[in-house]
């Protein structure tokens, strides 16, 4: 078994576990939790007399709502699992899509990136290590490849919309701070007093997580200052389940060291 | 993946790439709703029970306002809140008209009317 597939199961199960919490009750137990689920499985429909105002023209009946929150659930838990991973993982993110499709001002960046991340690792070789279902590698070091340069992406294009005046100037920060974001003393430090300065670090450390993360030889660095900056951020902020989302994708990028066999050597 | 799609969501938000907790939005939504040709101002948290999701959680602010990350979504389903207006309110016209002032100072005026089937 290739380092890369291994790298790879444990994220898609890491990241399967993150998804399908995210999709019940259950996360509303974790702080900072944006529109936690009021029923079991998040995006159930409320009932006839509330309207929902979907984009792109896919209002869908409650009753198909009700079906897509269910093969979201068992879609997600199959992909976690992996039983059929591949086809699982599609029908999950086709189905979460779906379902977000009929709350759009609710959209959030967050669950948009747990959806790609899913969507990334089922189209990969994700399927063929800590799965239930294994399924012989097929390309497994190009796949990891895809899911590194997406987690390069992700932390890349988080630092463009922050390249802003307002952001820089901490002011952003202060008025989350405000909102209710920031969590105990750590955070009204951080995103209080210090605002500036942890608006200024977090552009620099993900313009250069792209880089430390893509090169081999900075890539150890670069996974330890994204959970550092993560552990951080669950610490001081509230930022829904993006640092699950992110560790659990940071998996891709642990080297596995092949596992020596036991037992003396022949003659 | 890595390009096209996040520089597509410059169709979501206020500049390409992913933009959550980049930036916030002050809001204020007025409701205006006409019965023949006087117009009255009714607040939009009236609306709020019969909305679900996140536009239920905007309207309870009603027209007060109040700050949130963005309104690009709900300024795009304007023409829908003034259709519930219709439906929720009984009225002949609705008018609804979205004031958003961003982290930049800009400001931006939206509105949307709906006449109300009789």
């Amino acid at each position: 078994m290739s380092s890369d597939a291994r790298q790879l199961g444990w994220a898609r199960a890491a990241l399967g576990l993150v998804f399908t919490v995210r999709h019940t009750s259950l996360v509303a137990g974790l702080p900072g939790i944006h529109l936690p689920p009021q029923h079991l499985l998040a995006g159930w429909p409320d009932g006839e007399s509330q309207h929902r105002f979907a984009a792109l023209g896919l209002a869908l009946p409650n009753s198909a709502v009700s079906a897509l929150c269910v093969v979201r659930a068992v879609a997600g838990v199959l992909f976690t699992l992996g039983v059929a991973a591949r086809p699982a993982g599609v029908v999950a993110v086709l189905a979460a899509y779906l379902v977000a499709a009929q709350d759009p001002i609710g959209f959030l960046f967050t669950t948009h990136i747990l959806y790609l991340g899913v969507l990334v690792l089922a189209l990969g070789d994700a399927r063929s290590f800590f799965a239930l279902r294994p399924v012989a590698p097929e390309a497994p070091t190009s796949s990891a490849w895809l899911v590194q340069s997406f987690v390069a992406s992700v932390y890349f294009w988080s630092a463009i919309p922050k390249l802003r005046g307002p952001w820089l100037s901490g002011q952003v920060l202060r008025a989350y701070l405000d909102l209710g974001y920031g969590r105990g003393v750590l955070g009204s430090f951080f995103l209080g007093a210090h605002a500036r300065t942890s608006a200024l670090a977090t552009v620099a450390l993900e313009l250069a997580l792209a880089p430390l993360l893509l090169v081999r030889r900075t890539r150890t660095a670069g996974v330890v200052l994204a959970c550092a900056m993560h552990t951080t951020f669950e610490l001081t902020v509230r930022p829904d389940v993006l640092g699950w989302v992110m560790v659990a994708m940071l998996l891709a990028f642990v080297e596995a060291r092949p596992r020596e066999r036991g037992g003396k050597a022949g003659p | 993946m890595c390009v096209v799609v996040p520089l597509g969501s410059r169709l979501f938000g206020p500049s390409p790439g992913y933009t959550m907790f980049a930036g916030y939005t002050d809001f204020r939504l007025e409701l205006r709703v006409f019965d023949g040709d006087r117009p009255r101002a009714v607040s939009p948290s009236a609306l709020a029970p019969h909305a679900s999701g996140y536009l239920g959680a905007l309207l309870t602010l009603g027209d007060r306002g109040g700050r949130v990350r963005s309104v690009d979504a709900l300024r795009a389903h304007l023409p829908d809140v003034a259709g519930l207006g219709c439906e929720v309110l009984g009225a002949t016209r609705v008018e609804v008209v979205l004031d958003a002032r961003d982290d930049d100072g800009d400001v931006r005026h939206d509105s949307a009317e709906q006449r109300c089937a009789p």
